[in-house]
């Protein structure tokens, strides 16, 4: 039960005679349950990628399928499969009150009230705001992190089966990013799968269970984080950071120094602890 | 979309170009009587020789002129299709089946096609060759003597150049919010009248609400430059007249005699 | 030489529709040439102190100089502003023209410059910033990295002699960020411009001269950076983070690991993990 992209191309025209190739034959399987993140430069296809997901975005060749159905030739079954969040999301808010933005969504999908009420309700739980203190007040009332939980519940309200976050952190301040990041671990947790893109390669290497790596409109590389961000020179000559405890792994084993390439900190403290206190015996 | 400039303006060196911004717009609206005087099919063979003669010493090539006469194909069809069957007059020149075509009809068809398609591409010429700024900068200079009887003619320039400067902006925003509220199972494009205006609401409410928060910051970023209106003032581009100024202005007082002439002289329809 | 050009005294803020003090009790004194980093959590007040900086906002009680100038004066007012110029977070809300060139000479037309004067000021501003290549572009083509180097051409272009820029790289990539944090640096070097640089990126604070770390309105730490992230429970308890390897550090003098204080980078922990894996292998 993945979502596939088989040779996905899309191309447009973004002015007359010039034509571009957002993405130039995508192949990429997501798996049921897994988190993804996709990383890469600005204009490498990115958000491109994640619009075909749902079918905001149609490919010029190629297939969205899930389940093995294309899911632009059956757009009524598949159009809330897959919820999208986009960046700085807090900027599409609109009701009165956050409970009724919330409800935006599965209105939309022409549930009842009551299955309505108990949506936002655990949309709400989701991302930890409080029904009752918050539920009345308008969204324009409430801080920046908040409004952009607001927004995530107005998503999460339509219970997607896969969920993509294109960079859920941006512009938020550390404490923002902190409890952002926990709510999309937690919802991991309980099933949801979940693709998101960043530019912060910490939120990556903090979420991810796989990374792919694009540039102009290609997938040039997928694996585990450990994988990626152990190849420095690679991503770095494409513009990209790692997370620190990558680069000083990859600094220091250059080096020789007899350690593992960690891209957590806390295995990087292991091995260095190893290293350092117990006399250089470690298993390199 | 992100291309999308009112007007287009194509930066080149021209004669044009060198215009006073005051002159193009003043010209332009001399252009513009001329066009609606002209009282017969004769008299847009000047009109016409002024079009080309302007356009050539623009040196803005003649397809971004025609691309700017593309958006209004149906109107002129409509406008032509529309007079010609339907048009008033004595004499019936040709019928088939419903459709007649009277002797009225047609000249008014033609007419008022013609007259639209000189309108539009004579006054684009003025946006192809003055930029935004500059043409704000000319209409804020015309209006000034109007500033004594309490008219905001810096102001509204002001306001002109600043709505110009956020079109694109506003038109990405416009196009990130509808594909959220999308993704969120919102219909832009079914429904009856009034349900389509209601599918409007989630797309205009955080689209005025995010512009009045631009106004705020931008108010803001102008005073942290020392905006404070415009009392001292100087400017980047100084409109000043020049010979050719006045040489348009003979041309342009010689269109208008041309077209006056051919109406009164030449007795066709 | 070493002259103030930013002083608060007692100063306390209170917005007008509000009965909370944003700010109370600031103390501060800036010297020109200074480059700080202001950090705190959303709330903490660093925006509005930054606003007071430039006369956009006036203390409630106590005095904010600049140059000598009281904001409250408002016949100093656009002197105040010409000397220290601000850059806001939104890269798109603080351009007023069309095209490059006119943006950078709306704060020169503002103050009344001569246009004889203004294409050579414009085109240095932009030189400085490099985005010279883009003096005939329109804003909206442009990154918001780039859009953000336009916003203080035009701002250099009417002779600062410092720059205050409000989180001015949330909103951008990676990319962008440095190209901004980099462009501002050369300046601060170069051209001796004090800087104000308020974020919530830690890594970018580890550059400044100085940090400011402020908390509920008031400031809670003032000091090199080395001084300052060198408490990572107290940054902890003001709701921000140290950087990446001052946790490790933090983390590995925990487990017993004997590294000196103030490691800020990678290359600083390179430096020290190899110093001491070395004298390691010599026993």
């Amino acid at each position: 039960m993945a979502i596939e992209l088989k040779n996905v191309t899309h191309v447009y025209q973004a002015r007359v005679e010039m034509n571009i190739v957002a993405l130039n034959n995508i192949d990429l399987t997501i798996e049921d349950g897994e988190l993804l993140a996709l990383i890469g430069h600005t204009g490498s296809g990115k958000s491109t990628l994640a619009q075909h997901l749902n079918g905001l975005l149609k490919p010029t060749s190629g297939k969205v399928l899930i389940d093995g159905e294309d899911i632009n030739e059956n757009r009524s079954k598949y159009r809330f499969e897959v919820g999208l969040v986009f960046q700085y999301p807090e900027y599409q808010l609109f009701e009165e009150t956050v409970k009724k933005d919330i409800a935006f969504g599965p209105k939309n999908m022409g549930l009842t009230e009551d299955e309505i009420n108990q949506r936002v309700k655990s949309a709400m739980e989701l991302v930890g705001l409080n029904y009752e203190e918050i539920g009345e007040k308008s969204p324009f009332e409430l801080s920046g992190g908040q409004m952009r939980r607001v927004a995530l519940a107005g998503v999460l309200a339509m219970q997607p089966r896969y969920l993509v976050l294109d960079e859920p952190t941006a512009g938020l301040d550390p404490k923002g990013r902190y409890y952002l990041l926990n709510d999309i671990k937690r919802l991991h947790e309980q099933g949801t799968t979940i693709v998101i893109i960043s530019h912060s390669m910490d939120d990556v290497a903090w979420l991810a269970e796989r990374i792919a790596v694009m540039e102009r409109g290609r997938i040039v590389k997928t694996g585990s984080p450990k994988d990626i961000f152990s190849q420095y020179s690679f991503l770095s000559d494409m513009g990209l950071d790692v997370p620190q405890a990558s680069e000083l792994s990859y600094k220091l084993i250059e080096k020789g120094v007899p350690i593992k390439n960690c891209f957590k900190l806390e295995e990087l403290a292991d091995e260095l602890q190893n290293l350092l206190k117990n006399g250089g015996k470690t298993g390199a | 979309m992100r291309d999308f400039t009112l007007g287009q303006y194509y930066p080149v060196d021209s004669v044009v170009h060198r215009l006073d911004a005051r002159s193009k717009i003043l010209l332009t609206i001399a252009y513009i009587v001329a066009v609606f005087m002209a009282g017969n099919l004769i008299a847009y063979i000047p009109i016409l020789a002024f079009v080309l003669l302007a356009a050539r010493l623009s040196k803005v090539p003649g397809k971004m002129l025609i691309k700017g006469l593309r958006p209004l194909r149906i109107l002129l069809i409509f406008t032509f299709v529309l007079n010609l069957f339907f048009g008033a007059g004595e004499h019936i020149l040709f019928e088939l089946g419903p459709l007649t075509i009277r002797d009225e009809g047609l000249s008014n068809a033609i007419h008022f096609t013609l007259r639209l398609i000189f309108l539009v591409s004579g006054t684009s010429l003025l946006t192809l060759t003055t930029s935004p700024v500059v043409l704000t900068d000319g209409i804020e200079m015309l209006c000034s003597p109007l500033r004594r009887i309490g008219f905001p003619a810096h102001e509204m320039a002001m306001m002109m150049t600043i709505a110009l400067r956020f079109i694109p902006t506003l038109v990405e925003e416009a196009d990130k919010i509808m594909k959220a509220q999308s993704a969120r199972g919102a219909d832009f494009s079914s429904g009856n009248l009034k349900q389509r205006a209601t599918a409007m609401i989630p797309l205009l409410v955080p689209l005025f609400i995010s512009a009045f928060r631009r106004a705020g910051d931008l108010a803001m970023a102008m005073e942290s430059r020392c905006y404070h209106g415009g009392e001292g003032r100087t400017r980047l581009h100084v409109l000043r007249f020049q010979k050719i100024d006045f040489y348009a202005f003979v041309s342009v007082t010689l269109l208008i005699a041309a077209v006056v002439l051919s109406k009164n002289l030449i007795n066709l329809p | 030489m070493s002259e103030t050009i930013f002083s608060l005294r007692d100063v306390n803020y209170i917005y007008d529709h509000g009965d909370e003090y944003a700010l109370s009790e600031i103390n501060l004194d800036i010297n020109k040439g200074e480059f700080v980093a202001i950090l705190g959590h959303n709330g903490s007040g660093k925006s509005t102190l930054a606003k007071l900086l430039n006369g956009l906002f006036i203390p409630t009680d106590g005095t904010v100089l600049v140059n000598n100038m009281d904001t409250q004066e408002s016949k100093f007012i656009w002197d105040i502003r010409k000397c220290a110029g601000m850059v806001f977070q939104n890269p798109d809300n603080q351009i007023v023209a069309t095209i490059v060139r006119d943006d950078v000479a709306f704060g020169l037309e503002n103050i009344g410059i001569p246009t004889e004067e203004m294409p050579e000021r414009i085109d240095k501003a932009l030189k400085a910033v490099n985005m010279l290549e883009f003096i005939d572009s329109a804003p909206h083509m442009l990154s918001g990295g780039q859009k953000q180097r336009v916003a203080i051409a035009g701002i250099l272009a009417m002779l600062p002699e410092a720059l205050i820029l409000d989180e001015s790289t949330a909103m951008l990539d990676p990319s962008g960020r440095k190209e901004v944090l980099e462009t501002v640096k050369k300046l601060n070097r170069e051209n001796g411009i004090t800087v104000i640089w308020i974020t919530h990126f830690m890594q970018e604070a580890v550059e400044a001269d100085r940090v400011l770390v402020m908390n509920d309105g008031k400031i809670s730490l003032d000091g090199t950076p080395k001084q300052v992230f060198s408490d990572g429970r107290k940054i902890r308890s003001f709701g921000l983070d140290v950087p990446p390897m001052a946790r490790l550090s933090e983390e590995l003098i925990n487990r017993g690991i004997v590294l000196p204080n103030g490691i800020l980078t990678v290359d600083d922990m390179q430096r020290e993990v190899l110093k001491l894996w070395q004298s390691n292998l010599k026993m």
